[in-house]
């Protein structure tokens, strides 16, 4: 796997709770203009995967592979 | 590094799952998946039990062997499953009322009987599914359906029952801190023996619209302010703890558990029944 730094947000999973924006240590995510959360300042990212591991829904991804895995659920 | 959840969704279950935005439920299972794959479980020998209740709608969405049982006996069913066949890993998911009000009995005797078995409470204090009422864990003068003038009676502490009970190994994790809460579970898995680990979490819905806490946000973070680990909590006098909720590790014992202690008494009599055979 490549040291790219991949976030993703599965729209149709998220319920908006806003905890990936809360609980990320190095404040990497934002409420976007849809009201979805979006990696607003990646470089910043550390992987850490609190976003990953704290969402409820299951929603935040940091796998390329997994996100085209879950595509069309 | 993976994220184990995905790879154990049930693949022809719809999502978003059915938990009201912020429910830390969520939160819980991942952890739980995480730590079964950390402990190198096989998936064909985890069998997930579960009673009923918001918290036992879990073992739905992911793919091991699950029972959904009757209300507050999921550790009946788990004991059956774990006599009948002691090679699979049973994990139990309870929640506070399902399993500490209706089957708090079972869950005292699975303590005492140590039989090697991890149940992993979903502690939100309050009934979430059936409409809010007042469960044993819900701190004294909180409103619920069934108080509405704030509950009299106190709450008890599902880990210093647990370990008066004399389980094995009980802890308690906050959905807050997903990682040291994966620790305890695989702790927990690992561990021969009964293993309690009680989470502790936030109802955004029934207990936000009894007792105005907030959005699910400020009351992630009031929880997230409340928590202290044993440590710290060791050295602050009962005053400071209240209101608190103490996190760790409170028992890790080495008692031999129920099914190593049965199969012991079916091979000790196989022998006596040879000597005896001998001897004529």
């Amino acid at each position: 796997m490549s040291d790219e730094k991949y976030l993703y947000v599965k729209k149709n999973w998220c319920k908006r709770c806003g905890y990936c924006i809360e609980f990320c240590p190095k404040n990497v995510w934002e409420f976007g203009d849809d009201g979805y959360p979006y990696p607003a300042r990646p470089q910043d990212c550390v992987r850490c995967r609190m976003c990953v591991n704290i969402c409820p829904e299951f929603a935040v991804i940091g796998e390329e592979e997994v996100t085209i895995k879950l595509e069309g659920r | 590094m993976k994220s184990a959840i995905h790879d154990y969704l049930r693949p022809k279950k719809k999502f978003p799952h059915v938990w009201c935005p912020g429910c830390g439920h969520g939160i819980i299972l991942a952890s739980i998946v995480r730590a079964i794959e950390a402990a190198g479980k096989n998936r064909d020998e985890v069998v997930v039990v579960s009673g009923i209740g918001c918290s036992s709608r879990a073992p739905v969405y992911v793919d091991f062997s699950s029972i959904h049982s009757t209300h507050g006996r999921a550790l009946t069913f788990a004991t059956g499953v774990k006599v009948a066949n002691p090679k699979l890993t049973v994990i139990v998911i309870s929640g506070d009322g399902d399993g500490m009000a209706i089957g708090g009995n079972h869950f005292i005797h699975a303590c005492r009987r140590n039989i090697d078995l991890t149940m992993i409470v979903f502690n939100n204090n309050i009934y979430g599914m059936t409409g809010g009422q007042a469960s044993p864990t819900m701190p004294q003068g909180d409103y619920a359906s069934t108080a509405p003038f704030g509950t009299l009676e106190r709450p008890f502490d599902v880990c210093k029952l647990a370990n008066a009970s004399g389980a094995n190994f009980v802890a308690r994790g906050v959905v807050t801190s997903p990682i040291p809460l994966e620790k305890h579970i695989k702790k927990g898995i690992e561990k021969k023996g009964f293993s309690v680990i009680d989470v502790a979490e936030t109802c955004p819905t029934i207990y936000n619209f009894f007792n105005k806490t907030g959005n699910p946000l400020k009351m992630m973070k009031d929880l997230k302010a409340k928590a202290i680990p044993v440590q710290k909590a060791n050295t602050m006098t009962e005053e400071e703890l209240k209101g608190k909720i103490v996190t760790g590790v409170f028992a890790d014992r080495y008692y031999p558990d129920f099914t190593t202690s049965y199969d012991k008494i079916i091979m000790d009599s196989a022998k006596r029944s040879m000597k005896d055979e001998e001897s004529i």
